[in-house]
């Protein structure tokens, strides 16, 4: 779906018009455009210049006067909706009339729109090596997708279908033998009256929250949302499977299984200017951890409960001060409802103030600054299917501030993070002191072409340090069978560079690890023994040239050494690689190629343990002829000839693996939209 | 430094296996700690390092593990897998062991916090050898593990990939910026170390061919929970691509295994396909001047001109510097805009838009081509200037 133009726009609603006429709405003619009758003021000054602005866009040179109607033709269409026009009278003694202010609509129009693309890849395996590396792969593979969004608009209706298939026999992101993915799809019906927009969805459902209840949960479902003319009441009810999925099964498009369901609402309710806005959540579900795009993990426990949330939002001071309160409780059994400890109840807060420049506070020196200050208490037990990961057993006290003077920008970030909030005596607490930061420099107006940047390119620089602290009693040590003690120091920097047709840049890490721990025993077992103190520096190289309009290279290097000084041991990874696209004939050959490389080296103070060695080279080819060029509704045809190859050795334990395979292939692109 | 009296402490313990002249010296285990959950099957993967004197070449042998308790040196289960190796040392063994949830729940219901797992390191000719160990925690769940405190030491428990959609599968249009979200639950803190990897269109057949997008060895700066983006994924060509997130350790991994990444259980698989537009690509707009100088009352703005454009859309921002790595700027503030027909390839600073501009303010600016049908066909990057009307 192509970005419509003026889609900024309504983002711009940032004007503040001078006394002018006001007028009544304004229909535009269509989506490119609309005439108006001029005001008598504007045929009455005749020494000013006409000036059209439409959401703090100059539109003057779309526009032309035709006696005393003024005529606006855009050679793009403007998205439907309702935009600020305003005409003005600019003079040459610099002063400006505003002549005009009123509401121009662009009308909706009825019909149906569709959009549809393609894309169909089969290629055929010439030669490999060696054989066993591909034993049970078909020398023919064919993979391919197709996309899919129509909509059908009536007055205030509006009747949308979309979807996006996958089929790929050998995908690693699905489970063996599933050859078709569903990455997202969506029905929907919505109705915009005059009193609230509300809409029935089934297939990939968010609830864009991110608190305690919620953190941005999206999963396939159904909702019905209804949001009022003045944004002033929203609510949304949903029921959606509980893990992340991305197959085409019937059982996992809809939340049909009670052991894989999330059912709740939203709602929220404010006072006019956004001054209160008072909300609440309640999620009541079941499912398994995991899902599509988690990590591999055998775990069949259905784990579930309801838990629930109520909010209240204030927004003060022009908006410069930001003030959020959460209160939210649960009753959830994490172990496996039926194994192991029943369901617990328990609960977590949070509060917030968000204090920034540019409502009722003036940003003083600065460009811009604001702070927020949190302080956020979540339960052992408190948990939510619709925010899984969210920390617990904690208490955190956090401070962020942030400014920009001129060319600087500088971040602040103060917290406290101590576990065990409940002081329960069967666990240990930890806290983790964290103090950092963040400056950054971007100089606006260097000129580009004098001094070292002519060479270098325009410069951007970013440094952070950091430091945290954990720690934990020493009578806890015992307790749980381990002891927590030390400081970690983190300093960075990062240069980048631009110039026309070069973008590169530069990273340096240094992380200090200092352990201060003891030793546990577990009997005559030693059960917790201090990690050694550590360094680990990283550097990296990165430079993006586009050579000619025909030519890019691409190149990188990334380095990492870790040194334990407990027992002289040390760890490097490297990573470099080079790749380039080549346009050989323009609009029907290109070439593609790269090499990366990987070493990762293990040496130890001790050596009769075994220094390790592994290295990799992976290298790849591919010529591309576009033997038919994709129109709008007409397919196009690439043919491809593509070739890679990848070693890996360990040079410790002689293991050599090599695999290579040479492709020739076909690709169908297909696109279609209507209107 | 306690590192020496462990040591000290460790070789104690292991005196009545002291090693001979030419004999095994000593033994380590990668991970020195592992969690297992009540709820789940855990599989146990242990990379054993064996040190050897430099005349040893009799090879090494362990029978068996075994799971004890440490309070009472019990042993609780014993596993008869033998691993072994001949020659001369040092050597490198791997152990995989599955660990039901039945039994994990009943070391809790004796009361059970942890148990070591414990195999010990013959040299088969000389009787002489080493012990290694690894502590298994015990927890009800994997959620609750993370909440129950940890040692200081990073150990990731969960690894999860999503793009836009909410799940690791998504179709783009060739030129989209597209990035994956990692989030990673971890227990303690320090270095997160691990790699991305594609395999694109031309190496993402049945046998895909992975190369590395960046390693990472990032610095957690939270408890439990960490977020990640991406580096920018590659959708210039139309076509199948896969992506991977390998959680890694310290050591390299077995090339056997699968190159460059650990244990199947600390890696994450995405897909997305990249669908080609009919038509125009969304080119990048350059050339675009001012940028970093002074704009004069009656200057002009220029840039590369886009085959097909109908309307250049011009915008003007408020100056703010870029936000740092840690946070966010606010969005800059717009100013104003200007539409210019698509013949053009430059615009003087409008009346309009002048009367908005400050003298001696420091200002971004962007173009955007469209087509007849509005459609983004051309993008710029943000320049700045300085307005100097006087100048």
């Amino acid at each position: 779906m192509g970005t419509r133009l003026v889609a900024l726009l309504l983002l711009a609603a940032c004007l503040q018009p001078a006394a002018a006429q006001q007028a009544g709405p304004l229909t535009a003619i269509d989506q490119r455009s609309f005439s108006l009758d001029l005001p008598a003021a504007a045929l009455a000054q005749a020494d000013g210049a006409l000036a059209v602005d439409l959401d703090g866009y100059d539109l003057t040179p779309f526009s032309r006067v035709d006696g005393t109607v003024l005529r606006v033709a855009l050679d793009s269409p403007l998205p439907p909706g309702g935009y600020l026009l305003s005409l003005m009278l600019f003079f040459p003694d610099g002063s400006v009339e505003v002549l005009l202010d009123t509401i121009l609509q662009v009308p909706v129009g009825d019909g149906m729109t569709h959009s549809a693309s393609g894309m169909l890849q089969a290629s055929y395996r010439v030669a490999e090596g060696p054989a066993e590396n591909f034993a049970g792969a078909d020398d023919t593979t064919a993979k391919g997708s197709v996309s899919y969004q129509g909509e059908r608009r009536s007055g205030a209706w509006r009747l949308g279908a979309g979807a996006g298939v996958i089929y790929d026999r050998y995908s690693q992101a699905a489970p063996a033998d599933e050859r078709w993915l569903l990455p997202e799809y969506a029905l929907f019906a919505a109705h915009e009256g005059s009193v609230a927009a509300t809409e029935l969805k089934a297939g990939n459902v968010a609830v864009s929250q991110d608190d305690l209840l919620f953190s941005n949960f999206q999963r396939r479902g159904v909702a019905l949302q209804s949001l009022a003319a003045s944004e002033r009441f929203q609510l949304q009810a949903f029921s959606m499977v509980s893990a992340p999925s991305n197959l085409v099964q019937a059982d996992e498009l809809l939340p049909r299984d009670s052991d894989n369901r999330s059912s709740g609402l939203r709602a929220s309710v404010a006072l006019p200017d956004e001054r209160l806005r008072l909300s609440g959540g309640l999620v009541d579900g079941r499912g398994p951890l995991g899902g599509a795009g988690f990590n591999q993990f055998i775990d069949p426990a259905i784990i579930g409960g309801d838990s629930w949330n109520v909010g209240l939002d204030s927004r003060l001071a022009g908006g410069s001060v930001a003030l959020a309160l959460e209160r939210a409780g649960s009753n959830f059994d994490v172990d496996g409802i039926g194994v192991g400890a029943p369901e617990r109840s328990d609960d977590a807060m949070r509060a917030t103030l968000g204090l920034a420049s540019g409502g009722a506070f003036d940003s003083g020196p600065f460009s811009y600054w604001s702070a927020e200050f949190q302080y956020r208490q979540v339960g052992l037990d408190y948990y939510s299917m619709a925010n899984l990961a969210l920390p617990g057993n904690i208490e955190v006290h956090s401070a962020y501030l942030q400014a920009g003077w001129r060319d600087f920008a500088v971040d602040l970030d103060l917290a406290r993070e101590r576990s065990n909030p409940d002081d329960d005596p069967d666990l240990a607490t930890q806290t983790l002191d964290r103090a950092g930061v963040n400056l950054g420099w971007s100089p606006g107006t260097l000129d580009p072409d004098r001094g070292p940047w002519q060479w270098l390119g325009a410069p951007s620089i970013n440094s952070w340090a950091y430091r945290y602290e954990s720690s934990q009693p020493d009578a806890d040590a015992q307790l749980v069978g381990f002891d927590v003690d030390n400081a970690t120091d983190e300093i960075g920097l990062a240069l980048t560079f631009a110039r026309a047709r070069l973008n590169w840049g530069l990273q340096l890490a240094l992380v200090d690890y200092d352990d201060r721990s003891d030793p546990v025993f577990n009997g005559n077992f030693l059960v917790y023994e201090p990690p050694s103190d550590s360094r680990n520096t990283q550097a990296s190289l990165q430079a993006s040239w586009a050579a000619s309009e025909r030519i890019t290279l691409d190149a990188y290097i990334q380095r990492n050494k870790l040194e334990e000084s407990a027992l002289d041991d040390v760890y490097r990874n490297t990573a470099y690689g080079l790749s380039g696209n080549l346009i050989v004939v323009p609009n029907r050959l290109t070439a593609r190629a790269g090499l990366n490389f990987g070493r990762d080296h293990s040496d130890f103070g001790n050596p009769q343990f075994l220094a390790e060695r592994l290295h990799s080279r992976v290298a790849d080819l591919q010529l591309s002829w576009q033997a038919i060029h994709a129109r709008p509704g007409r397919p196009g045809l690439n043919l491809n000839l593509s070739g890679s190859y990848a070693r890996n050795e360990d040079l410790a334990l002689l293991v050599d693996d090599e695999l290579w395979s040479v492709f020739v292939g076909a690709q169908l692109d297909w696109n279609w939209s209507r209107p | 430094m306690k590192y020496a009296l462990v040591t000290a402490l460790l070789a104690l313990l292991l005196l009545d296996s002291s090693p001979a002249a030419a004999a095994i010296s000593d033994a380590r285990a990668t991970p020195r700690q592992l969690t297992l959950f009540g709820t789940s099957g855990n599989l146990v993967q242990v990379r054993w390092q064996v040190a050897t004197t430099p005349d040893h070449a009799t090879g090494v042998s362990s029978p068996a593990a075994t799971i004890v308790d440490p309070g009472t040196g019990r042993v609780l289960l014993v596993v008869n897998t033998s691993l072994d190796a001949a020659g001369s040392g040092p050597f490198v063994l791997r152990e995989s062991l599955q660990v039901d949830a039945d039994t994990v729940r009943g070391w809790q219901a004796a009361g059970l916090e942890r148990v070591v797992l414990e195999r010990s390191f013959g040299d088969p000719a000389t009787g002489g050898g080493a012990v290694g160990r690894v502590v298994l925690r015990l927890s009800g769940s994997q959620l609750r593990a993370l909440r129950e405190g940890a040692p200081s030491e990073l150990l990731v428990v969960s690894v999860r990939l999503e793009f836009e959609t909410g799940n690791n599968t998504a179709i783009v249009e060739r030129d989209a910026d597209l990035r994956a979200g990692l989030t990673v639950q971890h227990t303690g803190t320090g270095i997160l170390r691990g790699r991305w990897q594609i395999a694109e269109p031309g190496s993402s057949e049945a046998v895909p061919v992975f190369r590395t997008l960046a390693l990472v060895n990032t610095q957690v700066r939270a408890g439990q929970r960490s977020y990640l983006r991406s580096p920018v994924l590659p959708t210039s060509r139309p076509g199948v691509y896969l992506l991977r997130f390998c959680v890694s350790g310290t050591d390299p991994v077995a090339v056997a295994e699968d190159a460059q990444c650990p244990g199947a259980g600390q890696v994450v698989h995405a897909t997305y396909q990249v669908h080609a537009r009919a038509g125009f690509r969304v080119v990048r707009i350059r050339s675009l001047e001012p940028d970093r100088a002074r704009l004069g009352q009656e200057g002009m703005f220029r840039w590369g001109e886009v085959p097909g454009a109908a309307t250049y859309q011009v915008q003007i921002f408020e100056f703010a510097p870029r936000a740092t790595t840690g946070g966010e700027a606010p969005e800059p503030r717009f100013i104003a805009g200007m539409l210019v027909p698509g013949d053009a390839g430059a615009t003087r600073l409008t009346e309009l838009a002048r009367s908005r501009l400050s003298p001696e303010r420091r200002y971004l600016w962007r173009v955007t081509a469209y087509d007849q049908a509005g459609v983004t066909i051309g993008t710029s990057e943000e320049a700045s200037f300085i307005f100097s009307p006087d100048g």
